[in-house]
């Protein structure tokens, strides 16, 4: 048979070659997204504080009115959306990196937060929330009497 | 260090106040009828910490970032932020009118407005009809 041969998988065809190159190319660029700090927007530190807990997040260029904070049980929201480029249609774009659009990202809280005592300051594109732990929650003294 | 931010696996306080990280902070760049914007992404960046020059033609950015503390004594349970340097630069291009820079910081982020030369800016010539 003349045709199957000609389809033969080890014939080389250039453009499979590149196409090749290109799954190479994107799962290198994948395994590497996975891992990366883009991938989960935005970058967070978790603090344990004398009082409870405290997250502080990167959101550049975010307006505080654009931030989102909740907490359903045990679970802490942080949401929200970073404003596009404000490009008129004579302005061309050469390059970007920043991120636009909407982000969310939870949290488990490792202990019971008082959500009446939540307080977040938003400066320099840092987002610092403070989430102390619900009294009942408090580990508690036992005072032993005396016999 | 760099595993820190990599793996966002839990990483001790110590390995996070190494203060050498170089950090490349994200960007965006455009042109205007006017000129060139550039936009850099610098949370957590003070006034004071940014330093912006231009050598010629280079202009480089250079910005010390602070581990964003909270309140009180406090140990960090998990980090994905890092204090460290950013450090950016832009080869401008020859019609840039240096003497007209502009440089804006808010909320994190440095917007660097790069007028061009009046006389690189594209003429309007005026055809009159005889």
């Amino acid at each position: 048979m003349l045709f199957p041969q000609l389809f033969n998988q080890n014939v080389h065809h250039p453009f499979h070659a590149l196409e090749d190159f290109h799954r190479q190319f994107n799962q290198l660029f994948n395994e590497w997204a996975v891992d990366s700090q883009r991938d989960d927007l935005p970058p967070v530190n978790i603090w344990k504080t004398s009082d409870g807990l405290a997250l502080t997040a990167e959101l550049p260029g975010v307006h505080a009115d654009d931030i989102e904070l909740s907490v359903h049980q045990n679970q802490l929201t942080l949401s929200g959306k970073r404003k596009p480029l404000n490009l008129s249609e004579t302005d061309k774009l050469y390059r970007q990196e920043r991120d636009y659009g909407d982000f969310e990202r939870k949290f488990e809280l490792p202990l019971k937060v008082d959500v009446t005592k939540i307080e977040a300051k938003f400066a320099d594109g840092i987002l610092r929330v403070e989430l102390p732990q619900a009294e009942e929650d408090k580990p508690k003294k036992i005072s032993i009497q005396p016999k | 260090m760099s595993t820190c931010v990599s793996t966002k696996k839990n990483c001790d306080v110590q390995s996070s106040t190494e203060s050498k990280t170089q950090l490349s902070p994200y960007t965006d760049s455009y042109k205007t009828q006017e000129g060139f914007v550039i936009k850099v992404d610098l949370p957590g960046v003070s006034k004071e910490n940014l330093d912006i020059q231009l050598d010629s033609s280079l202009l480089k950015i250079e910005a010390y970032r602070n581990l964003p503390k909270v309140e009180g004594d406090s140990k960090l349970l998990y980090s994905e932020i890092v204090e460290g340097k950013y450090l950016r630069s832009f080869k401008l291009p020859d019609t840039v009118d240096v003497e007209r820079i502009q440089a804006k910081f808010e909320n994190g982020v440095l917007e660097l407005v790069l007028p061009e030369k009046a006389e690189t800016q594209p003429k309007k010539i005026k055809v009159e009809l005889t």
